[in-house]
C-alpha cells in the first residue's frame, strides 16, 4: 500500500508555482494597486460609464413591495443596487438565459476571465470607447479601487464558530437556516461580520455546503453590488416562500447540464442575502429557504 | 518605487530575493491550497513577502523563520477571504493548467499518465476536505510539521490539531477508497 504522505508530497509538488522577484515585492504601491484591481474587477465593470453591464432591467426585476434592491440576473450571477441607482443605469436587457446544456458554457471561468468577457462584448456592442472615456474610467476605477481598499480595511471584523455564539453577541440580525436540516457528518460553521454590514455565513457538512452573504444597506444613499460565479449561471426562476417572500434563483451547471450549485437572492427591507448551495437538490435547498425567518429584517 | 535604491538597498534586495527563492513555493503552494485560486495565492505570497521586509525581524533560527512565514501566509489568506469576501465556488483547477510536467521523470508516457491521474484524484480528494482539516493535512504531510508546531502557526490547541488530522484522515481513506497508508 503507497505511503500518503508520499503520493501526497508529489502531487502537491506539481502545483505551479509562479515568478515573484524582490522589485515586485518591493514597488508596494503597484502591487497592491494590481491586487485590488484583480479583486475588484467585477465592480469597476459595473462602475465603468461605457460598460454594457447595466444594473437594472426593470421590467423584469421590479422590486416587490418588502424590497428596497434591485436583483437583477447576468451571465455569471447577480447584479444588485437600490432602486435609484437602478433607475439611473435602466437597461432593457432581457434577463432570461438559456437553460444548462451546450449553451450552458461550464469551464474553470475567473472573475477575470468573466470581466474580460463582458469588457469584449461591450466594446463589440458600442463600437469601442474613445480614449477620452477610456481615460475617464481608468481615474473613475482607480479612485473607486482605492476607495474600496480603505474602506475594507476600516470596517471591523468579527468572528464566530458557533450559531450560538454569533446569535449570543447580537450584532445583527440573520435568517438563519433551520439547523437540523444543514447540520450533518463532519459539520462546520463560521459566522463572519465585518463593519456590522455585511455577514458571511458559511456551513458545511459531508458534500455539502450553506453560504449566505448578507448585506446591509439601510446607511447608505446608494449601493451596486454584483455577485459572480465562475462556471456562469443559467435557468433563471423564481421561488416563493411559504412566508410569501420571494427568491431569484439561478444554477451553476457542468459540463453535461448537472447542476452544481444552486444560487439564490432577495432583497428584504434594507438587507440583501445571496443564499449558496452546494451539493443539495433543488428540493432540499427550497426546503431551506422555507425554513429561512425573512422578517427579522423588517 | 522607493526605498532599495541605496548600496544597503542593493543588499536588501538580494536577501530578499534570496528568500524568496527559498521560501516561494512553500508559501504559494499553502496558500493556493487554501485560497484555490492561482492569482490570490499570489497576492497573498507577494503581500507575506513584503511584510517580511518590513518587519526587518531578527529569527532565531530558520525553524523560526520559516513558522513565521507560514502563520503570516495563514492569516493573510484567512484576512483576503473574509474582507473580499472570497467565495469558495471555483471548482478544481484545470490540472494542465495548475500542474507542470515532472520532466525528471523517466517512465514510459502511459505510467505517467497513470501516476498523473493518481496524483489529480489525490489532491481532488485533499481539496475537497473543510478548510481546517486541508490546512492540517498539508502542514503535517507536505511541510513535515509536528502536531505542536501546526498548533503554534495556526493558534490552535494541540488536541484540535490531532482531532482535525484524525477526522481529515478518515475523510481522506474513505474518498481515496483505502488505498493509502497514513501514518
Amino acid at each position: 500500500m503507497n505511503s500518503f504522505g508520499d503520493a501526497y508530497k508529489k502531487a502537491a509538488d506539481k502545483i505551479k508555482v509562479p515568478v515573484i522577484t524582490a522589485n515586485q515585492i518591493a514597488d508596494e504601491e503597484c502591487r497592491k494597486k494590481v491586487a485590488a484591481y484583480r479583486r475588484n474587477r467585477q465592480l469597476m465593470a459595473v462602475a465603468a460609464a461605457a460598460s454594457v453591464f447595466l444594473l437594472c432591467s426593470l421590467g423584469v426585476a421590479a422590486a416587490a413591495g418588502y424590497a428596497k434592491s434591485v436583483i437583477r440576473t447576468t451571465e455569471y450571477g447577480f447584479e444588485t443596487a437600490d432602486e435609484q441607482t437602478a433607475l439611473l443605469n435602466n437597461g432593457a436587457k432581457d434577463t432570461a438565459y438559456p437553460e444548462g446544456g451546450e449553451g450552458a458554457g461550464y469551464g474553470l471561468l475567473t472573475a477575470r476571465d468573466a470581466g474580460e468577457g463582458t469588457e469584449e462584448e461591450a466594446d463589440e456592442q458600442t463600437g469601442g470607447v474613445t480614449e477620452k472615456q477610456e481615460q475617464k474610467n481608468q481615474t473613475e476605477s482607480a479612485s473607486m479601487e482605492d476607495t474600496l481598499e480603505d474602506t475594507v480595511e476600516e470596517l471591523e471584523e468579527l468572528m464566530f464558530d458557533s450559531r450560538a455564539d454569533f446569535l449570543n453577541a447580537g450584532v445583527m440580525p440573520a435568517a438563519l437556516p433551520v439547523e437540523e436540516l444543514v447540520c450533518g457528518e463532519d459539520f462546520s460553521e463560521e459566522y463572519i461580520v465585518c463593519g456590522g454590514m455585511f455577514l458571511l455565513v458559511r456551513m458545511e457538512t459531508k458534500g455539502h455546503i450553506f453560504m449566505m452573504n448578507q448585506s446591509y444597506y439601510g446607511d447608505s444613499s446608494g449601493h451596486a453590488s454584483s455577485v459572480v460565479y465562475p462556471e456562469g449561471v443559467c435557468n433563471e426562476r423564481k421561488y416563493m416562500t411559504g412566508q410569501g417572500y420571494t427568491y431569484t434563483v439561478v444554477d451553476s451547471v457542468g459540463e453535461e447540464g448537472e447542476v452544481r450549485r444552486i444560487h439564490a437572492a432577495i432583497s428584504v427591507g434594507d438587507y440583501e442575502l445571496i443564499v449558496d448551495f452546494s451539493g443539495y437538490s433543488e428540493e432540499e435547498a427550497f426546503r431551506i429557504l422555507d425554513g429561512m425567518d425573512l422578517t427579522v429584517y423588517l | 518605487m522607493g526605498g532599495l535604491q541605496t548600496e544597503r538597498g542593493t543588499q536588501d534586495t538580494v536577501l530578499l530575493e534570496k528568500k524568496i527563492e527559498f521560501y516561494l513555493a512553500t508559501l504559494y503552494r499553502i496558500a493556493f491550497l487554501q485560497l484555490k485560486n492561482a492569482e490570490d495565492a499570489e497576492d497573498v505570497v507577494q503581500e507575506v513577502f513584503y511584510q517580511y521586509m518590513k518587519a526587518n525581524r531578527i529569527f532565531e533560527s530558520q525553524e523560526h523563520e520559516k513558522a513565521w512565514l507560514i502563520k503570516v501566509t495563514l492569516n493573510a489568506c484567512k484576512k483576503l477571504w473574509r474582507s473580499a469576501w472570497y467565495r469558495h465556488h471555483a471548482p478544481m483547477p484545470d490540472m494542465e493548467t495548475a500542474y507542470e510536467p515532472h520532466e525528471q521523470e523517466k517512465e514510459q508516457p502511459e505510467n505517467t499518465y497513470i501516476r498523473g491521474e493518481e496524483s489529480r484524484e489525490l489532491m481532488k480528494a485533499v481539496w475537497e476536505l473543510p478548510d481546517k482539516y486541508r490546512e492540517v493535512i498539508h502542514l503535517f504531510y507536505y511541510e513535515g510539521l509536528s502536531v505542536k508546531e501546526i498548533s503554534s502557526v495556526c493558534g490552535r490547541q494541540e488536541s484540535t490539531v490531532t482531532a482535525q488530522l484524525t477526522r481529515g484522515r478518515k475523510v481522506l481513506k474513505k474518498k481515496l477508497k483505502e488505498e493509502y497508508q497514513f501514518e
